[in-house]
């Protein structure tokens, strides 16, 4: 299978009231509208802000119900209309385990109280997880937690626990389970993603990269059916180890951009000041799913390395297909 | 990469948990306050979070001074714990520290072939121990017996201070600590007989001939102390009376006018991380040219290290002119010299940013200045809170309208500025304003030998985190302005 030609392409021509520029936020799609939440930058944002993919068009609809404070580094799903929000940094080392629901026709919040796990406590405060959904389930894997009560005196600690959180459509009600698993698990991370991928109807649960005190590069599968953890054996050549990254699947292709990357050696010179042995990267990787390897992306364009952006882009991977379905990716945001 | 953050670590600027801030930077920090927000949320040197408890000081002597204290359960049979990494080249920093130990043998020997005794050459330490009582001691004064006592008791102290330190983690740095403090023990002394040069220069002499091999090292060491702060002084005492003794003086002299320091040729050799945008930091001086030609030792350390940041340019007064006239008077020619000098910069070098230094009343001048002249920064050491008019920042003071960004470097035991007065006075400011409080400094951001010992770093140490910090501060500014052009341009960026 040949690798796509891809084309970055910088979005400039929008209307209405533009996102401030942020970090930690992140967006989901429903249709031809990209739902941009939370996030921020010397201070967390708690506006919603809606992009209209077919007019171009930013705006700020009107919220009701039980508006959650902002929150950043957070999980973020779309299940149909309903938006669902779990954890994230609220304020300077504080941590929410908090789980919101946006019903996205109505703009109407709503903060939900899921049955706790048969087997367990409930998911602690944390950032930096990973929320996928898959099927009728919503996987919670990992992250980072405070282990200390003080927010001034941070004491990190990464996890590596899974808890699934179970839908029903048409109801409220919703349960966190701790699933059972087999094989060995991911070691603790933060800041890594997770995709949702069905190959031959078997769904699974795909793990990369994240931060444990060095960033990582490794990948993890696990199969929802069996809920066997494994550690597949990837070809071609490896993109650097990177969290705060984004992962997003099209087709049977898992792109990942951007996140912080080490520092390569050659780039090391002159004075070095320890801040600067981690850049933020902006080069994308692909890896085919079926073959389990990293392909090659031919690339066009890309942009400045800064960390805390407002800029707007898609990436042209394809032939659009029929009319209507638009694909979008937005920079540095975890899911499509 | 390492000796920074090792350096960063000592001054309590940097723990492991940063690693998450670093990643995570999306909230206001904690101590951000709505009333003040163009006050930068104030940083502090040399604090540690936890109240340090006074026993443990000893402890502090294997680790760089950081105690932990809820150390309630002592491990006395496992691994001792690995030594804590110093920001300096300890081998280096061994071979300075042992200098004078190494020159007092020439001193001696010069000496002992002038008074012929060459048989006794060879002393051990054990036959040195009585070297007081070896001196003849009749027809001395009683002010001479008196220094006399008073210095022996001031080299018993030292000598029993150095047996403490010997071997320890950070010997250097707590040694040169000791001798600052010996050193200022002995100047006390000294002045209380006035400096008299008849007194001085005998005492002098006796102890040169008499002190047995490690004293005279150690008052070797006092004397190269106080020669870079009293050169005068010690100059008199020390010319005169060994003028007999020709070859000795040039070696003794050359030894004396370096003091030694631990940190300094690491520091040297890890310079400032240069600042992007060929800033130009002009120094405003504090008054009328002092009568010594030469800055002291600290200060031109802190300009070097400074140098290598941004191109630093000290403003002169012209001597002469100032040095008899009314404060008024100097102060008014202070402020119009450093004006000229700014539209000279502003000429010679258009797209630089221009940024003004003070220290004490220095930084009041600054920021005056600042509000007629369009500069990119103040930064104020020892801003002095309390003027011969009252205390600064009242409703009527101009400095109020001061829309500059100014970084406060303030000493925590400053006598004329406290931290509450100087957070007040910046919640007052439209201007964006940084805060750095350095702990246990004084109005000069000199940190007393105790606290240098407790926290086991030197004053070039703590000057140098004083630098790192005016960089931040500056770097910070400036990438601000920069990362606003960028959005702009991001376009162009874009291309390649």
């Amino acid at each position: 299978m040949a690798a796509p030609i891809l084309k970055w392409k910088r979005v400039t021509n929008t209307t209405g009231l533009q996102p401030r520029p942020r970090h930690g936020h992140r967006a989901v799609a429903i249709k031809d509208l990209m739902v941009v939440f939370g996030g921020g930058n010397e201070g967390i944002v708690d506006e919603l802000h809606v992009y209209n993919t077919a007019t171009n068009q930013w705006f700020v609809p009107p919220v009701k119900g039980d508006v959650p404070p902002g929150c950043a580094a957070y999980g973020f799903v779309v299940d149909g209309t309903r938006i669902l929000v779990f954890g994230g940094m609220v304020e300077y080392g504080k941590y929410s385990n908090e789980l919101y629901e946006l019903q996205a026709s109505r703009w109407e919040w709503k903060r939900v109280k899921p049955r706790l796990p048969r087997n367990g406590f409930p998911p602690c405060p944390r950032l930096g997880h990973s929320f996928t959904l898959i099927g009728n389930k919503v996987f919670l894997f990992g992250g980072l937690a405070n282990d200390s009560e003080d927010p001034k005196n941070n004491i990190p600690k990464y996890l590596n626990d899974l808890y699934t959180l179970e839908l029903r459509s048409n109801s409220n009600v919703m349960s966190w389970d701790i699933p059972d698993t087999y094989g060995s698990p991911p070691p603790p991370r933060e800041s890594h993603t997770g995709v949702a991928y069905t190959s031959k109807d078997k769904p699974k649960l795909v793990i990369y990269g994240g931060m444990s005190g060095t960033r990582l590069g490794d990948l993890w599968i696990l199969d929802i059916n069996t809920m066997n953890w494994e550690r597949p054996t990837v070809s071609g050549i490896h993109p650097l180890p990177r969290s705060l990254h984004s992962a997003t699947l099209l087709g049977t292709r898992m792109f990942v951009f951007g996140g912080w990357v080490p520092l390569l050696m050659e780039e090391v010179k002159g004075p070095i000041n320890e801040k600067s042995e981690w850049k933020c990267t902006n080069t994308l990787a692909c890896l085919n799913l079926e073959t389990m390897a990293w392909e090659d992306v031919l690339m066009d364009k890309a942009w400045n390395n800064q960390v805390c952006c407002k800029d707007l882009w898609y990436l042209e991977t394809s032939v659009p297909g029929s009319p209507g379905r638009v694909q979008l990716v937005r920079a540095s945001t975890s899911t499509l | 990469a390492k000796f920074t953050s090792v350096l960063r670590l000592a001054s309590g600027q940097e723990s492991e948990p940063d690693v998450v801030t670093l990643d995570h930077p999306y909230a206001r920090p904690y101590n951000w306050r709505p009333e003040a927000s163009q006050a930068r949320p104030r940083k502090t040197l040399f604090m540690s979070k936890v109240a340090r408890q006074p026993h443990h000081g000893l402890l502090g002597l294997h680790s760089l001074g950081r105690v932990s204290v809820s150390d309630d359960y002592i491990d006395v049979t496992g691994d001792p714990t690995p030594s804590q990494p110093l920001p300096y080249d300890l081998a280096k920093a061994q071979q300075v520290m042992s200098e004078c130990e190494r020159h007092v043998v020439f001193a001696r020997l010069d000496q002992i072939k002038a008074d012929g005794r060459q048989d006794e050459g060879k002393t051990g330490d054990d036959s040195e121990m009585d070297w007081e009582e070896k001196i003849p001691k009749q027809g001395w004064t009683e002010a001479q017996a008196g220094l006399f006592s008073k210095i022996v008791q001031i080299l018993d102290t030292d000598h029993l201070g150095r047996l403490t330190l010997r071997d320890t983690h950070n010997e250097p740095v707590l040694r040169r600590a000791l001798v600052d403090k010996t050193s200022a023990k002995f100047r006390q002394a000294l002045a209380r007989v006035s400096w008299e040069p008849k007194m001085t220069q005998w005492l002098h002499s006796i102890l040169l001939q008499h002190l047995s091999l490690p004293y005279l090292a150690a008052y070797l060491d006092i004397l190269q102390t106080l020669k870079s702060k009293i050169p005068t002084l010690v100059d008199k005492m020390v010319t005169l009376s060994s003028t007999h003794r020709g070859a000795s003086v040039e070696a003794l002299n050359l030894l004396l006018k370096r003091p030694w320091d631990p940190a300094v040729p690491s520091l040297n050799h890890h310079k400032p991380r240069k600042l992007d945008g060929s800033v130009i930091i002009v120094q405003v001086p504090s008054g009328p040219p002092s009568s010594i030609p030469q800055a002291p030792r600290r200060i031109r350390f802190f300009n070097a290290q400074l140098q290598h940041m941004a191109k630093t340019i000290p403003v002169m007064i012209p001597q002469g002119r100032a040095e008899h006239s009314e404060p008024q008077v100097v102060l008014e020619q202070i402020v119009s010299e450093v004006r000229r000098r700014l539209g000279d910069y502003r000429c010679q070098y258009p797209s630089s940013p221009l940024v003004l230094m003070g220290w004490g009343i220095g930084a009041v001048v600054a920021c005056h200045v600042s509000l007629v002249e369009t500069v990119t920064a103040n930064i104020c050491l020892g801003f002095p809170m309390i003027g011969a008019m009252g205390r600064r920042g009242e409703a009527d003071d101009p400095l109020l309208e001061c829309r500059t960004p100014t970084l406060f470097i303030v000493g925590e035991k400053s006598a004329n500025v406290s931290v509450d007065d100087i957070e007040d006075l910046r919640v007052h400011l439209r201007a964006e304003t940084g805060l750095v409080v350095v702990g246990g400094a004084d109005s000069h951001l000199r940190l007393s030998c105790q606290k240098r010992h407790m926290e086991g770093v030197t004053q070039s140490m703590v000057d140098r985190c004083i630098v790192d910090e005016i960089g931040d501060f500056l770097g910070n500014l400036l990438s601000e302005g920069s990362n606003n052009n960028n959005s702009s341009n991001n376009n162009n960026n874009s291309n390649n």
